[in-house]
């Protein structure tokens, strides 16, 4: 059975529409409208236990509503959501105690006290057992090199090192299912890979039940076998992350080096578009069904010193995807 | 891994108790502040004894009567001072404001996915705040009840006491439940302050802050005695002061405790809707 089921899911927002300059806001307190916003229309699917699936989407696609839908902040306008076979909206402490939420724009550490404190009073709000406590402490802050920062004031700290403890501080209870939101959004390159090796070995050892959201191809590539795709609301793909590249990218890359150099775009454009050109290197866009064509006709027609083919890069994939709107 | 095993029952309150001593520990870190805000606020005493000074000789030249009310001069001044000590516990700095961001800005997001209460978490965070005050206030208060001590005419009994400490927690509950309120008002609002300031005026003058409400028409005391304001500062300073008579004293605890649970179940009622219209914007 699936631990996290979702079906047919929406959530519109109603926000008031105001037309601009001051006339139009005294004209909004008599006559108001309203526009309705369809942030998540009507997406299904279902995790098993164990799994680390990455949410991708452009800005506003509805990745975090869901979230917060699956986390019982929001209430959703239709569909059903069942996570451990609760249904979140109704925000049973049961339901609570068994699942955690990570925003990377968000804290929960106290501002002016040692994060120590934040930790300590999290245990006693999830009633975590002192040996518990510990036990996970010890091990996390191991783990993510935080051991000696435990009792500096938390204002203090760096970016890196906040969300380091905000992890923590959301696993001290073990959480069945973990639901990060962007958790490396502003980190500097090494944090970033620190919080994702952190979280790739944590779902690893722990079989804990994660969704990723995040920006940063990065993240979802190393972390994440299977994607969920939404845009504009709407669920767009469900699956491995290499068959996003196959569904959606209709070309592969050819990159060539040449041994004396001297070609011309002219001579390389019928075989396919020139993406860069060089005196000795040229990447050529060829469509998948032309590719042994042209991949033939590069080598007997030019002196090839090396040439390769390459799948497009993911992020300029999903890239476009999302600039020309898949359906 | 079993989530079960990880957790234990204490009781329910224990958390609670942990919030209450964190946010102590927090607000410890401004007691400068609060000292400087114990010493100040006692300045508009001087300008309040001037003008009641000036309003009771007027009326000595006039010829009229040295009571208002049967309020004397010293009665008016110990009055005020004790205002100070109702204000220390209904008042809730900063709870309206603090709901309705949590409200506006989605910061509510981190307390509705824990197994917390929100409204008790507000509570116990404003509870602590009275702490740290009334921590600073052991020090600052005496002095100023010392240099006062010849307004204070009367000596109050046991019962007069005991009612008065009473009436302090529904003062604390009714200013914390009604500042609650108000704040979650943000869920349908999404701007405030100009209501707030509205209200809080009329908070503090019904709350007796402004004037003795017996001052004010006789046809208004039937309304002053049932509305919720004046358990914020103006009965607890009458108990004390000997000016509610014996058997007066139960109706109005009677009063305060309704006026909590009006309030509380209001409170219950608004949070519930509230959630349900929520945009937990943000993130």
């Amino acid at each position: 059975m699936p631990i996290i089921e979702v079906e047919n899911l929406s959530k519109i927002y109603r926000t008031q529409k105001r037309l601009p300059g001051l006339g139009g806001a005294v004209q909004g307190l008599f006559n108001r409208q309203y526009t309705e916003v369809r942030a998540v229309d009507g997406v299904s699917f279902n995790i098993e236990e164990g799994e680390l699936v990455g949410f991708l989407g452009p800005n506003g696609a509805g990745k975090t509503t869901t979230l917060k839908m699956l986390s019982g902040i929001l209430y959703p306008t239709s569909g059903t959501v069942k996570v451990m076979g609760f249904t979140p909206s109704e925000r049973k402490n049961e339901y609570r105690r068994q699942f955690a939420l990570v925003m990377g724009q968000k804290n929960q550490l106290w501002w002016d006290l040692p994060a120590q404190e934040s930790l300590y009073l999290n245990k006693e709000i999830y009633g975590v057992s002192d040996e518990a406590y510990k036990h996970v402490m010890d091990e996390m802050t191991e783990l993510l090199q935080v051991k000696k920062l435990l009792g500096i004031m938390v204002r203090e700290l760096s970016l890196g090192e906040r969300m380091k403890f905000e992890l923590i501080a959301s696993l001290l209870h073990k959480p069945r299912v973990l639901f990060l939101d962007e958790p490396t959004i502003g980190l500097d390159v090494v944090a970033q890979k620190n919080i994702r090796e952190f979280i790739k070995d944590y779902n690893r050892r722990t079989k804990t039940t994660i969704i990723l959201t995040s920006h940063y191809m990065n993240d979802i590539q190393a972390l994440c076998e299977r994607v969920v795709v939404i845009n504009q609301g709407k669920k767009v793909f469900d699956g491995m992350l290499d068959a996003v590249v196959e569904q959606f990218s209709q070309t592969k890359l050819i990159s060539v080096t040449f041994k004396n150099g001297g070609v011309s775009r002219e001579q390389l454009t019928s075989l396919g578009e020139v993406m860069e050109l060089t005196k000795v290197k040229a990447v050529l866009k060829v469509p998948r069904e032309n590719v042994k064509k042209a991949s033939n006709a590069i080598l007997t027609d030019f002196d090839v010193d090396d040439i390769n083919i390459e799948e497009v890069p993911i992020e300029e994939v999903i890239e476009r995807m999302f600039k020309e709107g898949v359906k | 891994m079993s989530t079960a095993a990880a957790t234990i029952s204490k009781t329910p309150f224990h958390k609670y108790w942990v919030i209450l001593s964190t946010r102590t520990q927090e607000d410890m870190a401004y007691r400068a502040n609060y000292v400087f805000g114990a010493i100040f606020r006692f300045l508009p005493l001087v300008t309040l004894i001037f003008l009641w000074y000036a309003v009771y000789q007027a009326r000595k030249a006039g010829g009229g009567d040295l009571t208002i009310r049967g309020m004397t001069f010293q009665d008016m001044i110990t009055y005020n001072v004790l205002m100070y000590v109702a204000r220390g516990f209904s008042s809730v700095p900063g709870t309206t404001s603090d709901i309705s961001k949590d409200i506006k800005d989605g910061l509510l997001n981190r307390y509705l996915i824990k197994p917390i209460n929100y409204l008790w978490y507000q509570v116990m965070y404003r509870l602590a705040h009275k702490l740290v005050f009334w921590y600073v206030a052991l020090f600052t208060f005496p002095p100023i009840f010392f240099l006062m001590r010849h307004y204070f005419s009367h000596t109050p009994t046991l019962l007069e006491w005991g009612t008065f400490v009473i009436s302090l927690f529904t003062a604390f509950s009714i200013g914390m439940l009604f500042c609650s309120i108000i704040g979650m008002l943000a869920f349908w609002f999404l701007e405030i302050s100009t209501f707030l300031f509205v209200i809080m005026m009329i908070e503090f003058f019904l709350s007796g802050q402004m004037i003795p409400l017996n001052i004010l028409p006789a046809s208004m005391q039937p309304f002053l005695t049932f509305s919720p304001f004046g358990y914020e500062g103006y009965w607890p300073c009458m108990i004390l002061m000997g000016k509610v008579p014996q058997t007066q004293l139960p109706q109005l605890l009677g009063i305060g405790f309704l006026w909590v649970g009006v309030f509380y179940l209001i409170s219950l009622v608004i949070w519930k809707m509230g959630l349900k219209r929520y945009s937990a914007v943000g993130g």
